[in-house]
């Protein structure tokens, strides 16, 4: 008796062959009694077909597979012979075509399944007859496996088993629309949620549709004819809109955002009364929904009923969400921050508030930043403060809104008194971005509060205060700061110096060079990349180049590239530092070359592309190719970028066959999105890459990764459709009437995607 | 470009433009090593959020930019330091006692009895936390252990363990803020914490000994022999976090190291419905829970 592992490299040996008894051998091992090696042979045998494996009898194996499939002494057997047919797809069907015709009731059943799972046209055509059998059990099975054929022309179909009258097939037909996910079956569907006995079901396939009609489907039948509140719908509109699915993110986001919308529309004095009852259903779905309803509502009355949802772990996540929709309601926000610690821990309040964009939600998090008991919330509240200080930069000084700038402004210096640490610094440095809707007796007290107290945080929040309030006066004090005892006070001075003030000499950085911090060498270092090309720079640089810290070096190559990139001497330099020993001074010097590179420069990044041991190196040494204006060198580093064993250098490859003119680059990358083995982020690059190239075939393609279910290639195929969405809006609609139905939903989601 | 190489900016740009912000490239690549180093699945849909866990440790080492941070995890001297730090920045920590009361209530009402049935000649129980974080699980069944009666002078195994260092030391510690007893009665509380000056609660030296604290990352499938014979795995709301590969590596590792009929625990809202492994369903009373075949 062989030992697993040994069996399963058995197995591995025998996938290879494609021998009569080897494939004999792989068939009965469908038959062993442990489900690895079950499993492990099952592949091996899709692998032998798809490969077409030289000698092998496809027809004697898929008769062997069928017969396996109807053993009904040996379930194991017959979920690996399932699963074997399932995965060679397509290639099997014209066999399984043969079998359904001379199979008895309950081999039909089990094929129709399998059928269902290759899909296609050929698989609708093959179901429909039995679809319409007069026997229940192979109708059933028949009708649940053209759910799963993501093909449309299946929709008709099972619309017409919905006008049967056995209420099983109906019910089937009901779940397999949803499966199939065609938009189409809409009206049908909303039509049923009338039916008591349909409702259910019916509004689970709307939610699985998960379409735009979908949505306004549900949501407008939030009620009954008579007003009652119906929970199966709300649920079904809740779980279409907040759940995971194979979606495009932008497309969930607007179901999500159209599911609030139009409930909140939809809301009436009755609903919370509704929705509270409903949280006390011991029904774990419904009272997900009812939760998820009371945050879309945005009444602060629901913010003691969701706290008590946060402590229970079956439904954090949902209570979670419900906060966040919750904290954009400026009483509400205000009910969790007076609540207690242990109700609502300050973590949990920071999560929700962090994709607010509101003045209020800074305050909250400046205060959540002084109360913080623990590093996540301390963090928490500052992404949240540095969030808010995006929003005000995006928001010119013109367009605050000065009355609740103040406000807040008043707020915040009130609280710096009180502030320590990076809290302190990140109250002060948003502080300053209101700066323009302040008095000028405010300004001067911040500035005055933040130096009465002399730590190094006071001295650091006073340079961030004034790097944003008053630029002219950061400038003065940090040259003061520059010789600061604190390495972080001397680092924050360098990087205040360096962006805000004219190009410096460089004289006065190279003497950073000398800092016992390394921090403050790679900054000065950085620094100086925005200064002037000097010769006091140039040897500087060189100077740094052989400092110990391998960061500074990195630093030095990269500014050696920015400053004197088109000199001759500095280039060989940086060539030589492609064979430095450190990965870090070869990915540096691979990007340095690159803007004023000659043809010397280009070999000699070409043999990297090939020889370097480090992916990382390879992958900087591709990408330079992107800027290459040699068209054959180019390629040629793209086609051995796209054979690397690592995915980021192939990824590389496909950036740099973007910027290709050549036919042949076209044709790579359609080998690239072709090929089922390649990393999913190389595929999908290489598909946004081919999309302007050729839209018909990247139409269809995109159409074909959208139906792997995948959600990296679905996000990709997404963009790549986004690109073609003004040149070729004809094509892309007439696609949407051929195409899977769940391709043809985000395909009619980017038409109208405006 | 990785190395901020602009030399073109304005004469006033505001500095904050400057903060580090995570390109696509970059998020794939660090999602990749997290992925090949811990298991833990970071979906396509949350590059902001990793963004926003790592720019702490991107500013706290001075870096310019992700990618650059990125390469310091792949070459730096201090990678494996670094690297720990970032998976305990990209991981969920929440746990407190008692959590999940049903799988508890299975645990101590119905396991324990039958374990202390089928080992009685041995006399020894083994179990392990896996994914303990900050060591509220595995406390709370050193207490369950303990008021069962039933391991008097038995030999008790009871690990606990975690990928990131830094919740090891916090729970080797054992001191606890009110927020780990949201469901723990106070009588309890008062029979096994001792309130300390500052408002925290420090555990019983009881059970602080009975627990033996670890670092284990569940993605290395070589160490797993490190646990044997257990009779009872809780690994609960962990592998949430992990994709379909890593959880069946994950629960394959698991069925290695129990005994026949060992139990494996997951959080209530996990299943291995869809990974084809061989555990079976067991209804218990209290809860339904998983047994090796």
């Amino acid at each position: 008796m062989l030992s697993l592992e040994a069996t399963l490299d058995r197995v591995e040996r025998l996938s290879q062959s494609g021998a009569a008894a080897d494939v004999r051998a792989l068939v009965r091992l469908l038959g062993s009694e442990d489900w690895q090696t079950r499993r492990a042979a099952a592949e091996g045998i899709s692998s032998l077909v798809l490969t077409r494996a030289e000698g092998l009898n496809t027809d004697e194996l898929f008769r062997e597979l069928i017969t396996a499939v109807s053993d009904k002494t040996d379930a194991g057997r017959r979920a690996a012979a399932i699963a074997a047919l399932e995965g060679i797809g397509a290639p099997a069907l014209p066999a399984l075509a043969q079998s359904l015709r001379d199979s008895e009731a309950s081999s039909a059943i089990a094929l129709a399944g399998l059928i269902g799972q290759v899909g296609g046209e050929e698989a609708v055509t093959l179901l429909e007859p039995l679809a319409e059998s007069r026997d229940t059990n192979i109708a059933t099975s028949a009708i649940s496996a053209l759910g799963r054929t993501r093909h449309p022309a299946a929709t008709q179909l099972l619309l017409r088993a919905l006008e049967r009258e056995d209420e099983w097939l109906r019910f089937a037909a009901v779940g397999a629309l949803g499966e199939l996910g065609d938009a189409r079956a809409v009206p049908t569907l909303e039509k049923l949620l009338k039916e008591p006995l349909m409702e259910e079901a019916a509004a689970t396939a709307l939610e699985e549709i998960a379409s735009i009609e979908s949505v306004t489907a549900l949501a407008g039948n939030l009620r009954d004819e008579d007003g009652r509140f119906r929970p199966r719908v709300l649920a079904a509109l809740v779980s279409l809109s907040e759940d995971e699915r194979s979606l495009p993110s932008a497309v969930q986001e607007r179901l999500r955002y159209l599911a609030e919308h139009l409930f909140r529309q939809s809301a009436d004095d009755a609903t919370f009364g509704d929705l509270l009852r409903l949280t006390a259903t011991l029904d774990p779905q419904l009272k997900r929904a009812s939760i998820t309803a009371l945050g879309w509502m945005g009444d602060d009355r629901a913010v003691p009923v969701i706290a008590e949802a946060l402590a229970d772990p079956a439904f954090i996540k949902t209570a979670r969400r419900a906060l966040r929709n919750l904290s954009g309601n400026v009483h509400a926000l205000t009910r969790m921050l007076e609540m207690e610690a242990d109700l609502i821990p300050p973590l949990e309040i920071a999560t929700a508030i962090s994709g607010a964009k509101s003045y209020q939600a800074i305050e909250a998090a400046a205060r959540l930043s002084l109360e913080a008991a623990d590093a996540e919330t301390m963090e928490a509240a500052l992404a949240v403060l540095a969030a808010g200080r995006d929003q005000l930069r995006k928001a010119h000084a013109e367009l605050l809104d000065r009355e609740r700038a103040l406000k807040l402004a008043e707020s915040l210096s009130d609280l710096l008194s009180m502030a320590e640490g990076r809290a302190l610094v990140e109250i002060a440095e948003t502080l300053g971005l209101l700066a323009s809707a302040l008095p000028f007796a405010l300004m001067e007290r911040i500035a005055d509060t933040l130096s009465q107290v002399s730590t190094d945080d006071h001295l650091l929040a006073r340079l961030a205060f004034l790097d944003n309030a008053d630029p002219l006066r950061a400038v003065e004090e940090a040259a003061r700061a520059e010789r600061h005892k604190s390495a972080r006070v001397r680092l924050s001075a360098i990087e205040i110096l360096s962006w805000r003030s004219r190009p410096r000499d460089n004289a006065s950085l190279a003497l950073h060079l000398t800092d016992e911090a390394t921090g403050v060498r790679r900054a000065a270092m950085r620094a100086m990349r925005r200064g002037a090309p000097t010769p006091e720079a140039n040897r500087a640089i060189h100077a740094a180049l052989a400092d110990e810290d391998i960061w500074v070096r990195a630093e030095a190559i990269a500014t050696l590239g920015a400053l004197f990139g088109a000199d001759s001497e500095a280039r060989a330099r940086l060539r030589e530092a492609l064979g430095e020993p450190h990965p870090l001074v070869r990915v540096a010097a691979s990007e340095a070359l690159t803007e004023h590179a000659d043809s010397k420069d280009w070999r000699a990044l070409a043999q990297t592309v090939r020889r370097d041991s480090q992916p990382e190196a390879r992958r900087a040494a591709t990408l330079a190719f992107t800027r290459c204006p040699q068209p054959r060198t180019t390629l040629s580093v793209a086609r051995a970028a796209l054979k690397d064993e690592a995915w980021p250098v192939r990824r590389a490859g496909v950036q740099v066959l973007s910027t290709c003119l050549e036919a042949s680059a076209h044709k790579l990358l359609l080998e690239v999105v072709s090929d089922e083995d390649e990393h999913e982020t190389v595929r999908g690059a290489a598909l946004r890459a081919f999309a302007p190239l050729d839209a018909p075939r990247a139409v269809s393609l995109s159409c074909d990764l959208i139906s792997t279910g995948d959600a990296a290639l679905i996000e990709d195929a997404y963009a790549a459709l986004k690109s073609l969405e003004r040149t070729h809006a004809e094509l892309m609609e007439e696609t949407a009437h051929t195409c899977a139905p769940r391709a043809a939903s985000i395909i009619k989601a980017v038409m109208s995607d405006k | 470009m990785n190395f901020d190489s602009s030399n073109q900016e304005p004469l006033i740009l505001s500095r904050d433009g400057a903060r580090p912000r995570m390109d696509e490239s970059t998020f794939l690549r660090l999602r990749d090593l997290i992925y090949q180093s811990s298991g833990l699945h970071v979906d396509s849909k949350s590059q902001s959020t990793l963004e926003r866990r790592l720019r702490p440790r991107v500013q706290a080492l001075h870096l310019g930019s992700f990618e650059q941070y990125y390469l310091y995890l792949q070459f730096d001297r201090e990678r494996r330091e670094e690297l720990q730090r970032a998976l305990d920045a990209v991981a969920v920590h929440e746990t407190y006692f008692f959590r999940e009361g049903r799988a508890l209530l299975a645990f101590s009402q119905e396991m324990l009895h039958e374990i202390a049935k089928r080992n009685r000649s041995a006399r020894t129980l083994r179990i392990w936390s896996a994914g303990c974080s900050t060591g509220e699980e595995a406390y709370t069944l050193a207490i369950l252990i303990l008021e069962s009666g039933l391991f008097d002078d038995w030999k008790i195994e009871l690990s606990a363990s975690d990928l990131s260092q830094r919740v090891i030391a916090l729970a080797r510690a054992g001191r606890y803020r009110q927020n780990s007893f949201r469901t723990m009665d106070d009588e309890r509380r008062a029979r096994y914490f001792t309130q300390q000056s500052d408002g925290s609660w420090l555990i019983d030296e009881r059970l602080r000994v009975m627990v033996n604290f670890g670092c284990f990352n569940l993605a290395d499938s070589r160490r797993y022999n490190i646990y044997s014979e257990l009779d009872v795995i809780f690994c609960r709301n962990v592998m949430l976090y992990f994709d379909a590969a890593a959880r069946r590596r994950t629960v394959t590792g698991f069925h290695q190291q129990l005994r026949e009929g060992g139990y494996l625990i997951l959080g209530a809202s996990e299943s291995l419905v869809t990974l084809n492994v061989p555990f079976r369903l067991s209804h218990l009373q209290n809860d339904l829970v998983y047994q090796k075949q």
